[in-house]
């Protein structure tokens, strides 16, 4: 073996990768050759290189890496970068504590933020949206089908209706100038009167009543008319008698012209049958 | 039912559809209003505008629209047209974590729901830290799941711009969320 031979080999005896035959072959070479054995020497003192050298070198040459690696993160994370890509982003991040944990972040990132997708509006949002935009008649026929048995069934339903109930009795029958202003007065006095005298007063009244506004009209009424109708009546029979004997009359004249023309005929058949038989009568 | 059978009745004037179809999407809509104003009250003023103009808008949709970037679209533009109406760039409101809005989950456990609510109160927190493009991205990609071709086409930019816009707002958005809380996805 020369010297050329095993500076081809170097790189292979430093990482082990010769075999056993190669291995014996440089190490003869590198017993009788000084030049060779000067490259070998600082090898053969199995030293780990500073933790720092890396980051030390890329800043006094490229510069980190981060930064690219940052710009292709969210890519690696959606398998989206090629082969290579792939391998030194996966390599960067084994070797690089913030990059990796900011991959981490990102990935939870992913999973999360979906979750923000909905939000819980107030309860009457619905109802809101359904008030602006449904036809007043069908918001009228929900409310009234829905709305009305909820508002009804509200505690403070029963004290709102009497409040109610109670001004509008106040306003009817307390205020002055209202039409029935004195039917609580009325009552008053009916309920401390006799029982009785509450019964046959109005009942002689109504009697009273009755007598005036009904049945002695009705009579008066009756009365004029029945002579109105025996009125009637006699004319309608003098009328008909009057008629009857206008029949009469010209049925009789009639029968009288029928038979004088029946005789006139009968005559001059018979003289025409005279004629006939007797050929000597003057014509006229 | 499904959700275009629902579509259909609605443009229909089915008000029992209309009724379902709100109470569906009434968490979706509140979410993205609150996202863009930052305030309850704002945000449920403006998610009822949201709907308003969604039942005036559902014959409009053309066929073979997708509903959810249709509305997100509707949604935007509308949450955008209130806050120029505002006349004030809404700062990002920091959220307490005990105020944070009631996320709709399926019965959550009192435990969970307060672990829950912490977690959510520091992520609106980061998010409201975020630019506004950042933030926007954030909304449609991350939290309402919209492909990056709806979003192209809702914004009305390349879907290339979209794709890197969405990777700078996540990366952004870990970076906040890890200066807030560095235990955060340890």
């Amino acid at each position: 073996m020369d010297c050329r031979e095993l500076e081809d080999r170097l790189e292979a005896l430093l990482d082990g990768e010769l075999d056993e035959g190669e291995r014996r072959r440089c190490a003869r070479h590198l017993e009788v050759c000084s030049g060779c054995r000067e490259l070998v020497e600082p090898f053969e003192v199995a030293a780990a290189p500073p933790g720092d050298l890396v980051g030390a070198v890329l800043a006094r040459t490229s510069g980190a890496a981060c930064g690219r690696a940052q710009s292709l993160l969210c890519a690696w994370l959606d398998k989206e970068l090629l082969g290579t890509d792939q391998e030194l982003m996966a390599a960067h991040l084994d070797s690089c504590a913030e990059c990796r944990a900011l991959a981490a972040v990102v990935r939870r990132l992913a999973a999360e933020l979906p979750q923000l997708a909905e939000l819980r509006p107030d309860p009457g949002f619905v109802a809101a949206v359904l008030a602006a935009t449904l036809p007043p008649s069908v918001r009228l026929r929900r409310w009234w089908t829905a709305g009305w048995p909820r508002w009804v069934r509200r505690p403070r339903f029963a004290s709102e209706a009497a409040f109610i109930g109670t001004m509008a009795l106040a306003l009817i029958f307390a205020t002055p100038g209202s039409p029935l202003e004195a039917v609580p007065t009325k009552a008053l006095e009916l309920a401390r009167t006799d029982p009785r005298a509450r019964i046959e007063t109005p009942v002689a009244a109504l009697e009273e009543r009755f007598t005036t506004q009904v049945k002695e009209p009705l009579s008066a009424r009756y009365a004029h008319g029945e002579a109105e109708i025996r009125a009637w009546a006699k004319a309608a029979e003098a009328r008909g008698r009057v008629v009857a004997d206008e029949v009469g009359s010209w049925i009789g004249t009639s029968r009288g012209r029928l038979a004088s023309l029946l005789g006139s005929t009968d005559e001059k058949d018979s003289g025409h049958k005279e004629d006939a038989s007797n050929p000597n009568q003057e014509k006229p | 039912m499904e959700l275009e059978t629902l579509l259909a009745r609605c443009r229909r004037g089915d008000d029992l559809a209309w009724e379902a179809l709100v109470r569906q999407y009434q968490g979706r809509v509140y979410a993205v209003a609150y996202h863009f104003m930052r305030d309850r009250e704002e945000a449920r003023d403006v998610a009822q505008e949201i709907f308003i103009k969604i039942y005036r808008g559902l014959g409009s949709m053309r066929e073979g629209d997708r509903f959810l970037p249709w509305m997100l679209r509707l949604a935007r533009n509308c949450c955008v047209d209130r806050l120029r109406r505002l006349k004030v760039r809404t700062p990002p409101a920091e959220v307490p974590v005990d105020e944070a809005p009631q996320i709709v989950t399926a019965e959550p456990s009192p435990e969970d729901s307060s672990l829950a609510g912490a977690r959510h109160g520091l992520l609106y927190r980061a998010i409201g830290k975020l630019g506004d493009k950042n933030r926007e991205m954030i909304l449609l990609r991350e939290i309402q799941e919209l492909k990056l071709q709806e979003i192209a086409e809702l914004l009305g930019l390349p879907l290339g711009t979209v794709k890197s816009r969405s990777h700078r707002a996540r990366l952004e958005l870990a970076k906040v969320v890890r200066v807030l809380d560095p235990s955060y996805g340890a």
